[in-house]
């Protein structure tokens, strides 16, 4: 009746290294992952979906030329908009195969890696680029950014895709 | 002495891991948001002006014709033809139609193999897609012509380099 029991005041210890291995272990997945990731930049648009491929090559980083839903973009800036995949005759010469506002930012990228390579000769433009495009953009588009690219001397492109 | 050791060892025992796992703690966040777990690929193709036709190492016989194998991609299917008149049946290209609605890309590449093992050196291919044609269809025929791969009598996957050098023609308009 009169024993009182002593309140145990030692704070039990955690043993965390168990803990603390499961996390070294998810640190070095995600490192591995996190280089091999950021090899190459893909800067992707919101509003598209990329077709899926078996190809194993891996992307090269060029020239890149966004096709969405809605945008045609050059190294991330808008260079003019299109309505599912077709571009509005304003902005079209007159064959209609030419996409002249596509045409003045390609020919200004050019130039400028030109006048780049005229000082640096390890700089050199290869004609490539590199087209993202949405998967349900139709043929007919492709062909005017084509056309469009090869008349600035891109005779080279590089579709990107998801791995299947 | 002992007793210096019998510190050593205990010190050791009670190494504070607290801010390690503090430190790990705040890296994780960080690397789960710029890790990309999807992988991108590329698909090469060039315009017909420029395309090389022997890219890959080709040593064709000059006695062998060239096939300029060409790929239609209609709103029935795929029509497959060559030059003067090579693989055509009946005058007309051979025509691979479509399957419930939706492009055969497996018997497509049956065929494209038949033809290979006739033109061993032939690396390059033509694909002319309609005007509609959906750029996923543009890929997924040129996956189906670039190569194939078949699990072997001995229970291996077998990969068969077909026609990897691919020129986007004008289209059918």
């Amino acid at each position: 009746m009169g024993i009182r029991k002593r309140r145990d005041t030692t704070i039990p210890e955690i043993n965390i290294t168990a803990l603390l291995d499961m996390f070294v272990m998810l640190l070095i997945f995600l490192l591995i992952n996190f280089s091999a990731a950021t090899s190459h930049s893909i800067k992707t648009s919101g509003y598209m979906d990329f077709p899926l491929s078996s190809s194993n090559k891996t992307p090269v980083d060029m020239l890149t030329v966004t096709v969405d839903r809605y945008n045609i973009i050059v190294d991330g800036r808008v260079v003019l908009k299109h309505d599912k995949g077709v571009v509005k005759k304003m902005d079209l010469d007159e064959t209609g195969f030419m996409i002249e506002p596509l045409y003045n930012v390609l020919s200004k990228h050019a130039e400028k890696t030109k006048y780049i390579s005229s000082f640096n000769k390890k700089l050199k433009s290869e004609g490539i680029i590199v087209l993202q495009m949405d998967k349900d953009i139709p043929f007919s588009m492709l062909r005017q950014i084509m056309y469009t690219a090869g008349q600035v001397e891109y005779n080279d492109f590089k579709f990107v895709a998801l791995k299947k | 002495m002992a007793s210096g050791k019998r510190k050593k060892v205990a010190a050791l025992r009670n190494v504070n891991l607290v801010p390690l796992l503090d430190f790990i703690v705040a890296v994780i966040p960080v690397l789960l948001l710029s890790v990309s777990f999807t992988e991108y690929v590329i698909l090469d193709a060039s315009l017909p002006a420029f395309a090389e036709e022997t890219s890959v190492v080709d040593t064709q016989d000059q006695e062998q014709k060239k096939l300029g194998l060409t790929i239609a991609i209609t709103t029935d299917g795929f029509v497959l033809g060559g030059t003067g008149g090579l693989l055509s049946v009946d005058g007309a290209g051979t025509l691979i139609k479509k399957k419930n609605g939706l492009y055969d890309y497996e018997l497509l590449s049956t065929k494209l193999l038949e033809i290979k093992k006739n033109y061993p050196n032939e690396w390059s291919i033509i694909i002319v897609p309609d005007s509609n044609t959906r750029f996923e269809e543009i890929v997924q025929t040129m996956d189906a012509s670039r190569e194939r791969k078949e699990i072997g009598k001995d229970g291996n996957m077998k990969k068969t380099t077909m026609f990897p050098n691919v020129v986007l023609g004008g289209g059918v308009v």
